[in-house]
């Protein structure tokens, strides 16, 4: 089979495949949902299979990136079109595909400007799959603006409002900003993730003046030693950059209004996905590149993680809308990850990989699973809904594995990258993370199970709105059996996804340690 | 319907004398007098509950009266359902609802008032061009001045 992947750009067809779709369905498909649908599950499906198939073909002897693509794009400057995957894009490629192929299903009920909604959809995955796989970082930066910008009319024009009071000392700004409508997350997520990567741009301009190779190859820059100094500060701008995409204490606010009110399957691949884009570029261009600057603010970065964990958790716990629960418990996981790598430990790090995976998969069905709740009754209110579970018994069932993924019960993949972190947070030289991180898992049950109980393991609701709400069906069961499905399969077999990761993390934290 | 407690029963007590007789290497070697004291609480309590409901040679009423206050916190579960509650209630959810409550309207507020700001810094800069030639000589005339101040200005 690898002699079949390396007949082809095997990269550039899982990147491109979205986007070629788009625009199919843009000059094809007006007015046939039938065919949007059908061709978005096409050319994701393309995707899926090449993913898969390069996880398997990979090489985990030899390591290292693999189906190498080289393509010039302006010589003088030194950018290439340079594609790679190691073990750690490997397997963000496939929970890529394993949401957005998700995702389109569960989208399978959006009636308003299907065309449209399917279109920008695609070209954002084309965007997420570019970042992982470029090893150009001019190229990688271009992916990273066009996985940010369609978000900004998904969520403007098929997402949904709420209402959030004004209080407090800043109360009075909330009118003037429109605080809970769609069109405010729309754009405050926006200006958020363009503000960070103004700081990407001027890292990877710093380091490509300071290169003596005048290129923007990541291979080339990987052999070059920065002056420590240089290495701080560039450090400090990819970690404020990409750690807003990660939802970074204090700089996370972004996310739950933007998960809230954006349409399924653009939470499922933003909270799945698009925040694990910020964590891998930390990772890849942080600690890839600038091993003195990660030594020296590794404290900052686990420490924020932890700040992450718990107030993401109590924050979560304070929701009555369903939606933000999930959102907020994405800040918290997300310091999770944040967390293991931080602590520069060889299973630290691969917890944190681990569980972006697992986190992507876990947080996107509960994003199905709540558009799917809401779709049913109509409400996001917890508190209003109340014994769901005899209507919707395989919603019900599904949550209910995801809340136990999220709170880290052995079986699901939850658990197994929560322990590689909390393991690694022992072994580093700051013992003390292990604490705010293990409260964070246990202030997660607390709220997962409240929610869980509240919604659909209570007595029946006498709400005359919420009698005989229908379970899922059809083609919304495939995104829940798919997503349920890779919950259990890592989590019972997690060597599946560490084997590779552990290929691609070692190298990186052997230049790290030689320095320590 | 007893079977599963006498199948549990008797693995317990098996597990029990097999350890006792067969001394396995423990890391913990308690101290020579816990294991009779142990076994003579337990006989203790075994032969209390046979005087008491066994031949009712004791009667449970009066017993429970004599040590009431023993009785009344075995009926209220020694309260630790209570200091869960009580922990649950009070302290988590409390600390919940101040943090959600500072994250919408403080650490999010700062955002809003900055961006509200920057919206009225806006709409107030917009009236600088008043679309009046002299305003904008008056402009240029102003930066320029000021460029020479700075080339002149003493190093």
């Amino acid at each position: 089979m690898s002699s079949f992947l390396a007949s082809f750009p095997v990269l550039s067809v899982i990147t491109w495949a979205p986007f070629v779709g788009a625009i199919l369905i843009m000059f094809l498909a007006r007015r046939s949902a039938a065919l949007v649908r059908g061709l978005a599950v096409l050319s994701t499906s393309v995707s899926l299979v090449l993913s898969i198939a390069v996880y398997v073909a990979y090489d985990r002897e030899a390591a290292g990136f693999q189906f190498y693509e080289d393509f010039p794009l302006v010589p003088a400057l030194g950018i290439n079109y340079q594609l790679g995957v190691d073990g750690m894009s490997l397997l963000m490629i496939l929970l890529t595909s394993i949401i957005i192929f998700a995702g389109t299903w569960a989208s399978w009920t959006v009636k308003v400007r299907s065309q449209e909604f399917y279109a920008l959809l695609l070209i954002l995955v084309t965007g997420v799959y570019g970042v992982f796989v470029s090893l150009d970082l001019f190229v990688l930066f271009l992916f990273y603006e066009i996985a940010v910008l369609p978000m900004y009319l998904l969520i403007g024009i098929w997402g949904s409002s709420g209402e959030v009071r004004p209080q407090g000392v800043f109360g009075w700004a909330f009118g003037r900003t429109g605080v809970g409508t769609k069109e405010y997350a729309a754009m405050k997520l926006t200006l958020y993730l363009l503000f960070g990567s103004a700081f990407i741009l001027v890292g990877i301009l710093a380091l490509y003046v300071a290169g003596d190779s005048s290129s923007f190859s990541f291979l080339e820059m990987e052999l070059t030693q920065f002056d420590p100094k240089l290495q701080s500060w560039v450090f400090l701008a990819f970690y404020v950059g990409f750690g807003i995409l990660a939802g970074i204490w204090p700089l996370h606010t972004w996310s739950p209004d933007g998960h809230a009110s954006a349409p399924t399957a653009v939470s499922m691949l933003h909270a799945g996905v698009l925040m694990k884009l910020g964590a891998y570029g930390v990772v890849r261009l942080g600690m890839g590149l600038l091993p003195d600057g990660t030594l020296q603010w590794s404290w900052l970065v686990g420490t924020i993680a932890c700040v992450n964990i718990v107030y993401g958790a109590f924050s979560a716990m304070a929701q009555t809308d369903l939606k933000y629960v999930i959102a907020y418990s994405s800040v918290s996981h997300m310091g999770v990850v944040m967390l293991g790598m931080a602590t520069l430990t060889e299973v630290g790090l691969n917890g944190s990989v681990f569980q972006m995976f697992a986190h992507g998969i876990m947080t996107g069905l509960f994003f199905a699973l709540v558009g799917l709740v809401y779709e049913k009754s109509h409400s996001r209110e917890i508190f209003k809904m109340s014994g769901f579970g005899r209507m919707m018994p395989g919603i019900a069932t599904a949550f209910t594995i995801a809340g136990l993924s999220s709170l880290g019960l052995p079986a699901t993949a939850g658990f197994v990258a929560e322990l590689l972190t909390f393991l690694g947070a022992w072994q580093s030289s700051h013992a003390w993370w292990l604490f705010p991180g293990v409260l964070g898992a246990y202030l997660t049950s607390v709220y997962v199970l409240r929610v869980t109980k509240q919604i659909f393991w209570g007595p029946p609701s006498t709400d005359p709105h919420f009698q005989n709400l229908p379970d899922a069906r059809g083609p919304e069961w495939a995104a829940l059996w798919i997503l349920v499905g890779t919950i259990v399969l890592f989590g019972v077999w997690p060597s599946l996804a560490l084997g590779p990761v552990d290929t691609a993390t070692m190298p990186l934290l052997n230049r790290l340690w030689v320095l320590q | 319907m007893t079977l599963p407690l006498w199948i549990l029963a008797a693995l317990a007590m098996g597990i029990g004398i097999w350890f006792s007789v067969s001394h396995p290497e423990v890391a913990l070697a308690p101290p020579g007098w816990l294991t009779p004291l142990a076994i003579a609480v337990a006989v203790a309590g075994i032969a209390l509950a046979w005087l008491v409901y066994g031949l009712r040679a004791i009667s449970a009423d009066r017993l429970f009266e004599s040590f009431a206050w023993i009785g009344e916190a075995a009926v209220e579960r020694f309260w630790l359902d209570d200091l869960f509650a009580l922990v649950y209630r009070r302290v988590i959810l409390g600390v919940s609802r101040a943090t959600g409550w500072v994250d919408r309207y403080i650490v999010d507020g700062i955002l809003n008032a900055l961006s509200a700001w920057t919206l009225t810094a806006g709409d107030r800069l917009r009236r600088i061009q008043t679309g009046q030639a002299q305003d904008y000589l008056y402009g240029i005339a102003l930066g320029v001045l000021l460029l020479m101040v700075w080339m002149r200005w003493p190093k």
